[in-house]
């Protein structure tokens, strides 16, 4: 299963995340399956539209998270979710 | 009295204590960049956080900010071309038992919730409106025109009258189904065409509370007045040149001929005129405007937001984009700091 891992930014408004397996082939899958696990995580991640918001990054492997490149994760994948430099 | 300042940095409460003295009693949301605050007739406290990272959150407390609830936050439609950017004002409207929660946002749409915020409704009637190819962005960096004004007519729920930069005032007066541009009078000098239908920046618009269809705004390229609900307004612009351009203002809540503002050199110089923070005050419904700077600072490099400055009787405060904080419990003849180390003030609320 791909190893999550957050910001710990995040923890202010999810105090029990911590870093996880979570059974996903997808980032789509991913969101969805955190999203069961922490209730409203969904809409810090991405915006209405399901994109992921500006000033958060994903990480797969160390390599940006790219929709059109990593359509598949694999099960050994090491996942960071990061707030971006770029928000401040 | 309270007084909530919403800052860059969290959202403070101070109250007022027996000395007279205005003491810092709590701080919320360190850390975080507020939007905007609002307290209900049911005193329930309602706050936005536009977080850089996370996007706009909405919560509300029932208990006087003892603890804070997140609710759900407005959301474009997904076959919408907009997507939610911040939230720029709350406010609250009671139509007939329903207690309504109106949100006002970036990019420029009006979303209600009747059920407190489990669930919103978009104005599509607004956000579809056929002028909208002529609004544009109103200032810091952004293309996005957006929402940042609400008044409601207490004699017709139906009523609702926005300000939007940049597109100008609209009313609707079938509870937002259709939208009507009401500018006749405003001046908009950065437009080809100064007298547009659309297009016009109006930094803050204020309403009576004696006489609703009274209205004063403090727009980009003036300042003006409506006697009839905004449907015309009428330049009261300083003909000094100093009560020109600025974004905050208040009106007496006893007298609608009274008005202040904080005016800045020009558009292109954003400080107070000659370095010299000042609040500007008319008595006489625009015909003159005299300085009241007693116990303001010299030099001062001080911008004071659209929602920065508020009244409630005698006692009118402001905030400043430098972190400084005045009240003045005289209707602005005396001014006193209360702090001189916050973050950028966005808001500053008065309410009891």
């Amino acid at each position: 299963m791909p190893h999550v891992m957050f910001t710990s930014a995040l923890k202010t408004f999810f105090p029990n995340l911590k870093e996880e397996y979570i059974e996903a082939d997808s980032i789509k899958v991913l969101l969805s399956e955190l999203e069961k696990k922490h209730q409203g995580i969904q809409g810090y991640l991405v915006n209405e539209k399901g994109q992921i918001r500006e000033h958060v990054k994903f990480y797969i492997d160390d390599e940006p998270y790219d929709v059109k490149v990593h359509t598949e994760i694999s099960k050994s994948a090491q996942i960071h979710i990061i707030q971006a430099i770029s928000g401040g | 009295m309270k007084l909530a300042v919403g800052t860059d940095k969290g959202l403070l409460i101070y109250k007022q204590a027996k000395n007279s003295e205005w003491v810092l009693a709590d701080i919320h949301f360190i850390g975080m960049p507020i939007g905007t605050f609002h307290a209900d007739k049911n005193q329930h406290w309602w706050v936005a956080i536009n977080h850089k990272h996370w996007g706009p959150k909405v919560y509300v407390s029932a208990n006087m900010g003892k603890t804070f609830t997140e609710v759900n936050s407005p959301k474009f439609h997904t076959d919408s071309p907009f997507t939610l950017k911040s939230i720029w004002t709350i406010k609250s409207q009671s139509i007939g038992p329903v207690h309504r929660i109106h949100i006002g946002t970036e990019p420029a749409a009006l979303f209600y919730s009747d059920d407190l915020g489990k669930s919103w409704n978009e104005m599509n009637g607004l956000s579809n409106h056929p002028s909208r190819s002529n609004w544009q962005g109103g200032g810091k960096g952004s293309n996005s025109p957006f929402l940042h004004t609400l008044l409601t007519n207490p004699e017709n729920e139906e009523h609702l009258i926005i300000g939007i930069s940049c597109a100008g005032v609209f009313q609707t007066y079938d509870g937002g189904m259709t939208w009507q541009p009401n500018n006749t009078g405003l001046k908009a000098f950065f437009l080809p065409n100064s007298e547009s239908v659309v297009g016009h920046d109006p930094h803050t618009i204020c309403q009576s509370k004696i006489n609703p269809n009274i209205l004063w705004q403090q727009n980009h390229c003036g300042i003006y007045r409506s006697n009839d609900h905004g449907k015309t307004w009428q330049d009261l612009t300083d003909q000094k040149g100093k009560a020109v351009y600025g974004f905050a203002m208040a009106i007496a809540e006893d007298n609608d001929s009274e008005a202040w503002v904080i005016p800045a050199q020009s558009d292109h110089l954003r400080i107070p005129h000659e370095q010299k923070l000042a609040v500007y005050y008319t008595k006489d419904a625009g015909q003159n405007w005299e300085s009241l700077e007693n116990g303001l600072p010299n030099p001062a490099f001080d911008l004071v937001l659209r929602d920065a400055m508020d009244i409630m009787g005698n006692a009118l405060v402001f905030g400043t984009n430098n972190g400084n904080l005045y009240i003045s419990m005289d209707k602005g003849q005396h001014w006193t700091t209360i702090s001189q180390n916050l973050s950028a003030v966005r808001s500053v609320t008065l309410f009891l």
